[in-house]
């Protein structure tokens, strides 16, 4: 009985999830390995399009993680110079998971700084909190809404467990799908489709809501 | 170029989320696509431009590994030839009568050839060996057996029917 009920809403879900799943395969094994058998002879208008369908997402991935634009950078470099070594030498054999291979060592990389770095970086003290940005956006200081909105949720990743951030970070900077997450992160995909959807309640908490109410929160305490 | 259009945001992927959770998904593919198109303009081409020559490293360290590995592999056969080599010659050398530097051959040869109850050099050693390890390792054994057959014997001695026992005849 109670099954015939949610047996819709379980259809839908499911359909819903699909789609998650099978959005992000735009670069998939077949349309790269031919940019990389390419590079790999040399070619560099090829090893450019490689670059330019990666470049960005490994920047972007590393930026979320280390706050700082010129270490993203020199990860990013870093990553795709093993990559170039990789295929000039000939070691790189295409078996359908570049992406999971080229996202592991950037995720190895960004974690060795971490390590490396004992202090927090500065940008993260002077990263805002939610009352924070409230407080700029009342006060006309921050003009740019979407601005203080991405600052909100930066400051709000910062204190998701680095299990957590990881999955934040390589689903929506690094922009992979999740069958290419288990890949990279050997685990079973339904266990990231949980932990991202436990990430994403965290994140709903840590904000505490949308900037709006923040605010007026902050007004009816005055 | 740019990989921004290949890969959709998850905006619209959200079909098994509720709302709230769907906004928060939403913003953060807002903040990736800002961190990712924070980068210059010249980003990819720069980034190109700097790794293109780890490829022909790549392929340098590659070829010169080969050619190492070539090399040690010959190095190898070599040295295991050579040893081989002087093996045979060393065993030749130590089994052939006639060799040279063989002390035992001339002895051999000569007319001062030891009688047959004297013990050659070599086998004095592998006696004195043996001696000693039944010293240490035998010896107090055969005395613990000399002592026990004493016992016996002063225990059949004592016995009324030694010559029953003897000869069985007692079944």
């Amino acid at each position: 009985m109670w099954f015939g009920q949610w047996k819709p809403g379980l259809i839908v879900g499911l359909v819903g999830w699909t789609k998650v799943l099978n959005k992000h395969e735009s670069n998939s094994a077949s349309d790269v390995a031919p940019l990389l058998e390419a590079a790999a002879r040399g070619d560099s208008v090829a090893w450019g399009k490689v670059v330019g369908l990666y470049a960005r997402r490994v920047y972007a991935l590393a930026k979320s993680r280390c706050q700082n634009h010129d270490v993203a950078e020199e990860i990013t470099q870093s990553v795709l110079a093993t990559l170039a070594a990789k295929l000039g030498g000939g070691e790189y054999q295409e078996l359908g998971r570049f992406e999971s291979w080229l996202f592991r060592v950037a995720m190895n990389r960004v974690r060795d700084h971490v390590r490396k770095q004992k202090r927090r970086p500065e940008s993260l003290d002077a990263m805002e909190s939610p009352e924070a940005a409230g407080r700029a956006k009342e006060s006309g200081q921050r003009s740019d809404e979407a601005e203080a909105e991405l600052n909100r949720l930066r400051w709000a990743m910062e204190r998701l467990t680095d299990a957590d951030r990881e999955i934040i970070e390589l689903r929506h900077h690094g922009q992979m799908n999740f069958k290419e997450m288990a890949e990279l992160l050997e685990e079973p995909m339904g266990t990231l489709l949980a932990r991202h959807h436990r990430a994403l309640r965290k994140l709903k908490e840590l904000m505490g809501g949308s900037a709006e109410e923040v605010a007026q929160r902050r007004g009816i305490k005055a | 170029m740019n990989s921004n259009d290949n890969h959709n945001t998850t905006n619209g992927e959200v079909g098994g989320m509720d709302a709230e959770l769907a906004s928060v998904s939403q913003a953060l593919d807002r903040l990736g696509q800002a961190e990712r198109d924070s980068v210059p303009a010249d980003f990819e081409a720069r980034m190109a431009s700097t790794t293109m020559f780890a490829m022909s490293a790549g392929a340098a360290s590659s070829a010169k590994s080969e050619r190492g590995g070539e090399s040690r592999l010959w190095m190898r056969l070599a040295a295991a030839i050579a040893l081989i080599s002087a093996g045979a010659i060393g065993w030749t050398m130590t089994r052939s009568p006639a060799g040279a530097g063989s002390g035992r051959g001339t002895e051999i040869a000569g007319t001062t050839s030891p009688s047959g109850t004297e013990i050659e050099g070599d086998d004095s050693e592998v006696y004195s060996l043996v001696a000693l390890a039944l010293d240490g390792g035998l010896g107090s054994d055969v005395d613990f057996i000399v002592s026990e057959a004493s016992d016996l014997h002063n225990k059949i001695g004592e016995s009324p029917s030694l010559d029953d026992l003897l000869d069985g005849s007692t079944m």
